[in-house]
């Protein structure tokens, strides 16, 4: 399955003719022949998981709809979508296993709520749908083109990255860095993986031990003489050293992990070059 | 996503209407009842309103053939109020679809709202439609609303 395409439109403007018959049998369907009319509302959101389905499977197959019969390119998605959950399901597992237990009510709330996901997700009639509530923000948030299950998994792709990662360093380390970052940090709705990530790759910006997770504010102050000064290019090459150093350190060689944490680098020039020196603490350490 | 209404295959579907409403003039006649080419036009005009003010989409014909069914050999029916009735009878089904939440059936209202008609509303649609938004804000079930069952006599 590709994963670098995640969102493909499918332009079926042209195939209306073909659309119509598809969504007047998932209508007797989901009536079950009870009603021959439904609120526009409800035929609208039939239609959107039709095209839903026919998209998943373009996407996934890597062919575009072309002039394959869209009946049958709604039965294949529908299949790719059954997949996906099978999928998703595994990936929830996962999640909940690596969840690194800092105790964020957001966090402990999301799992619990993709749980009911897999309760509620009607792939028959709604694919599209998101029957859940996802409140924990990741560090790079899943685009919001992903609908259905394409969503959730995706979701719970980079959550496990994000778990993988915070699961490096020691329980102590972490708590004490997320208590010092943000001391309700429990309650807020803040992604936690960010000040773990953004500490451990200040340490790697100045060669020390990654692992320990402690920086002090000389530290700080020496990663803002080495932006200084601000140099695009060179800050991104910094940027991206810093994250083979900590791959190396850690061993992490899978692509998924080191893209992610290259795109999270990424994130960061925009903030150093605007931020003051007491932003650099409050970024790379616990002020 | 470009408009739901695009997809539509309106011509088609009032075709069908069409078709459909003279098919019931073979049963109505029977009854006295029938529809001229124009009580049809006027019906599916009707139909297509009262689709549009209750925010629904139709995927058959729509509940007039059902309708004729059920309520041509009513006693409070003539030729006179015949297209006049269907077209109010059409209004009351789409509300009473969208007001229930689609929790009746589309048998399950006709079914009720003749026995409403023929019974304690005595053909006045206005009381069909009070007992039927009484049923809807009770809860009740629709069969409140089913006859009596004569007792079966054996001989």
């Amino acid at each position: 399955m590709k994963r670098n395409e995640l969102v493909q439109a499918v332009d079926l403007s042209h195939r209306q003719e073909e659309l119509y018959p598809l969504l007047e049998r998932q209508v007797k369907l989901y009536t079950m022949g009870d009603s021959s009319s439904l609120p526009a509302e409800t035929a609208r959101e039939l239609l959107r998981s039709i095209r839903f389905c026919i998209e998943t499977h373009s996407t996934l197959s890597g062919e575009p709809a072309g002039n394959h019969p869209l009946a049958q390119l709604f039965v294949e998605g529908q299949r790719d979508v059954w997949r996906l959950i099978e999928e998703a399901k595994l990936l929830y597992h996962e999640a909940k296993r690596t969840n690194p237990g800092f105790g964020s009510i957001a966090y402990g709330d999301t799992l619990d709520a993709i749980g009911d996901f897999f309760r509620f997700y009607d792939m028959r009639f709604f694919a599209h749908d998101i029957p859940c509530s996802i409140d924990y923000p990741l560090c790079h948030p899943v685009p919001e083109a992903l609908e259905g299950v394409r969503y959730v998994g995706e979701y719970l792709r980079r959550l496990i990255l994000e778990n993988r990662f915070c699961g490096l360093f020691a329980r102590q380390d972490t708590i004490r860095l997320l208590g010092g970052h943000q001391s309700e940090y429990r309650e807020l709705i803040l992604n936690l993986f960010e000040p773990i990530f953004a500490c451990a790759l200040g340490l790697a910006l100045l060669n020390r031990n990654a692992a320990a997770l402690r920086l002090d504010a000389e530290g700080c102050r020496r990663i803002y003489e080495l932006f200084r000064p601000w140099d695009e290019n060179q800050s991104r090459a910094r940027l991206r050293e810093a994250v083979n150093r900590l791959c190396i350190r850690f061993r992490l060689w899978d692509t998924e992990m080191r893209a992610y944490l290259m795109n999270a680098a990424e994130n960061l020039p925009p903030r150093l070059k605007s931020t003051t020196r007491e932003g650099y603490c409050n970024l790379f350490c616990a002020p | 996503m470009e408009d739901f209404y695009g997809l539509m295959p309106l011509s088609h579907g009032r075709e069908q209407l069409m078709a459909a409403l003279q098919g019931c003039n073979a049963l109505s006649a029977r009854y006295g009842l029938t529809l001229s080419r124009a009580d049809m036009q006027m019906l599916a005009g009707k139909q297509s309103d009262t689709l549009q003010s209750t925010g629904r989409v139709e995927f058959g014909c729509g509940p007039y053939e059902k309708l004729v069914y059920a309520f041509c050999d009513s006693p409070y029916l003539s030729q006179a109020d015949y297209a006049e009735t269907l077209a109010e009878l059409c209004v009351l089904f789409y509300q009473f679809k969208s007001e229930s939440g689609e929790r009746w059936s589309d048998d399950e209202l006709i079914g009720s709202m003749k026995r409403l008609y023929d019974g304690e509303c005595q053909g006045s649609l206005d009381l069909v439609g009070d007992r039927l938004w009484q049923a809807l804000h009770t809860h009740s079930d629709m069969e409140d609303f089913a006859e009596e069952d004569e007792p079966f006599e054996e001989e």
